[in-house]
């Protein structure tokens, strides 16, 4: 029994190399927005901004916790930051995203773009083993900058210090934050 | 280059109201070089050493699970397979897998069309009339391997797709209590067509036919045969601040040979209507499944996670919802037409921020099916931040059922109480106990448990458990299940690259 785990261990340890020669890039999707409208990962990406793209389920506490943060702070924020939120409600809790939408709008200014993903066939790309909530940050031009698994209130102060590492300094001086 | 990253929860003992709160955050370091096919990876072992629920004198069994999930990107195509194995080292080859391929896919994806060949997952509608969909808790991946197109207009203001093709189940879950394998004796096989059009601005109307075709593994003759034929109606702000959705499909079984009708007409019908005068907010649901017997859906249920909802065959059941500023209460009322009784469920939850930024949630009901059976249950959860970046988290959990009271009664009392401590973003441990005073001596009592949780590098996970579990409800993506007494350890590692 030992044997195997020490195995398993040196398999994954070993693997470290492959890591390197793997995709840095968000994984790219068409996906279809709340209001029935098509879109692409590569439609939604700012040329002069980062990215959060944050999977949500109405049924997820921290997740909603999460949006109604990001929604208060980004209204005033400089952070030049994108924010679109992936919804990964399935058929059993589906109905209630329209309603969940509508009173992070109306309770918190909620304006992000909302993604619909009922089948995960986005969310599984991003987070093989769907653990929410989950955000990954993505650069203007489509790497992966970070991912955040679980609610941080630390999580915006992080992203403007990649944004100041990122972007042009152009960009971080003249940006509102996207609400 | 930096890696996506992801953090992998694959199993779940007990019921933790801020299960999904583990913090942990990923910067590696990378050396940017781009090739022309992206690659995306994942690697999932699973160790199980686990004592026999039913007899505990047998040897203990020890069971080395793994997954792994390769894609690659080029343009607008990908291919990626899924496989897995399992290695049992006792001696018994029985469990033994070295190699399944248990699904594979080429895709081609742009803004408006979605087409492959290989497997997919499917769902039609709210998932009554088909939902073919993923579950890692409970081992589940169903697909149809044939071929899939989608097509969506840019607006969306309409939708056209078919799919057909023969299911396929996992052969190797890597999970610790895996879900029956539907399609074990079995033969699957399917084929749909499915339109939406918007008619009105948010308005929408849709269609959808399916034909599923079925046959004993050893049989080239198919025997049974199911048509189900659905439509909905969908529509936001029909009126001031009102949103409706609501769906119909209508099943029938025939035995594939002779034409006959093997039950009656199956009927499955759910709606919703929320009408939502901020602050307050009224939701009203409804469901109506009569003789709907068909076993790849995931419909609503509109039932708590404390409850096996299995029955979407033959129950009605509507629900009001009431709620403002975080704190909601439900009244259902139904008839259990399989149990032969009407049923009742009260629920009142509440999330709140206390003093010293603590976040309190709490949920509390009462269900009844009317003469035969009765459940209380409270949750309530506490999560307190202690020093810098560090989280305790308190839990507890009751359920008290009285069962079978028209026949032999019973009571079951199970309560479950969780200790989570989170040192930092990359390590948290935590320690359950479950305490049944309604198990006989020879079931136990006393459950004890404790588990780890590390993330040794953006890439490397590991979660660790040991200890007794009383087993009972567990629920995951809206699927609730009874599942056993787990005794044992376990290991589950997981690698993103």
């Amino acid at each position: 029994m030992m044997r195997a785990l020490v195995a398993v261990f040196s398999l994954l340890l070993s693997q470290t190399w492959i890591s390197q020669a793997m995709a840095a890039h968000a994984p790219s999707f068409p996906a279809t927005m709340l209001d029935g409208s098509r879109t692409t990962l590569e439609e939604l990406l700012p040329k002069d901004k980062l990215m959060l793209i944050s999977f949500w389920a109405t049924w997820c506490v921290p997740c909603l916790a999460e949006l109604n943060t990001l929604s208060s702070k980004l209204k005033d924020s400089k952070i030049p930051l994108k924010v679109v939120t992936v919804n990964v409600d399935s058929s059993e809790t589906k109905a209630q995203v329209k309603p969940t939408v509508s009173d992070l709008k109306k309770n918190a200014g909620f304006a992000f773009p909302v993604v619909v993903d009922p089948t995960h066939a986005i969310f599984s790309k991003y987070q093989p083993n769907a653990a929410l909530p989950f955000s990954v940050l993505v650069g203007p031009d489509g790497s992966i900058l970070q991912s955040f698994s679980g609610y941080q209130e630390t999580m915006l102060g992080k992203i403007e210090e990649l944004a100041a590492k990122t972007l042009p300094k152009k960009a971080v001086a003249g940006s509102n934050g996207e609400g | 280059m930096r890696f996506l990253k992801a953090a992998v929860i694959t199993a779940t003992f007990g019921a933790q109201l801020f299960a999904a709160t583990e913090s942990i955050e990923f910067d590696s370091p990378s050396t940017p070089f781009s090739l022309p096919v992206k690659l995306h990876a994942t690697e999932h072992f699973l160790f199980s050493n686990t004592t026999d629920f039913v007899d505990p004198t047998l040897p203990r069994t020890s069971l080395l699970m793994n997954e792994g999930r390769v894609r690659a990107e080029y343009d607008q195509f990908s291919f990626g397979i899924h496989y897995s194995n399992r290695y049992t080292p006792d001696g018994n080859p029985l469990p033994n897998r070295p190699f399944v391929l248990e699904k594979k896919a080429l895709s081609f994806e742009n803004k408006n069309w979605t087409v492959v060949l290989g497997d997919s997952h499917q769902e039609l509608g709210r998932g009554i009339a088909l939902s073919l969909f993923r579950d890692d808790i409970f081992g589940l991946a169903n697909t149809v391997e044939g071929a899939s197109a989608r097509y969506t207009s840019s607006s969306g203001s309409i939708e056209v797709g078919g799919f057909a093709g023969r299911l396929r189940s996992l052969q190797a879950p890597v999970a610790l209590i895996p879900w029956q394998d539907p399609l074990e004796d079995r033969q699957v096989w399917m084929a749909s067509a499915s339109a939406k059009a918007r008619v009105a601005d948010d308005s929408y109307v849709g269609g959808h036919y399916l034909l599923t075709l079925a046959r004993p593994l050893q049989s080239t003759q198919f025997d049974k045969r199911w048509h189900t034929t659905g439509g909905s109606v969908s529509s936001e702000g029909i009126l001031p601040d009102v949103d409706v959705y609501a769906e119909s499909n209508v099943l029938s079984s025939q035995n594939a040979v002779d034409g006959s009708n093997l039950r009656p007409t199956g009927y499955g019908t759910f709606a919703s209507v929320t009408y939502s005068p901020l602050p307050w907010k009224f939701q009203v649901d409804g469901k109506d499944y009569r003789g709907y017997y068909f076993d790849f859906q995931r419909p609503p249920s509109l039932e708590e996670d404390i409850v096996q909802s299995l029955n979407n065959q033959d129950m009605s059941i509507g629900r009001l919802t009431v709620s403002r500023n975080g704190i909601a209460s439900s009244f259902s009322v139904g008839q259990d037409r399989v149990a032969k009784a009407p049923m009742r469920h009260f629920v009142l939850r509440g999330v709140a921020n206390g003093p010293a930024r603590t976040v309190w949630v709490a949920r509390a009901g009462y269900r009844w099916l009317v003469g035969q059976n009765n459940i209380s249950h409270a949750n309530i959860a506490v999560k307190i931040p202690t020093f810098a970046g560090q989280t305790l988290e308190l839990g507890y959990r009751k359920l008290l059922s009285n069962l079978n009271l028209n026949f032999f009664p019973t009571t079951d009392d199970r309560n479950y109480f969780d200790v989570s401590y989170s040192f930092s973003d990359h390590w948290s441990m935590n320690f359950g106990y479950e305490y049944l005073p309604t198990n006989s001596d020879e079931n136990g009592q006393h459950y004890f448990n404790g588990g780890t949780r590390v993330a040794f590098s953006s890439d490397l996970q590991a979660r660790a458990f040991i200890g007794k579990t009383s087993g009972g409800p567990q629920c995951s993506g809206g699927i609730c299940r009874t599942v056993p007494p787990y005794t044992g350890g376990m290991l589950d590692v997981s690698y993103v690259f």
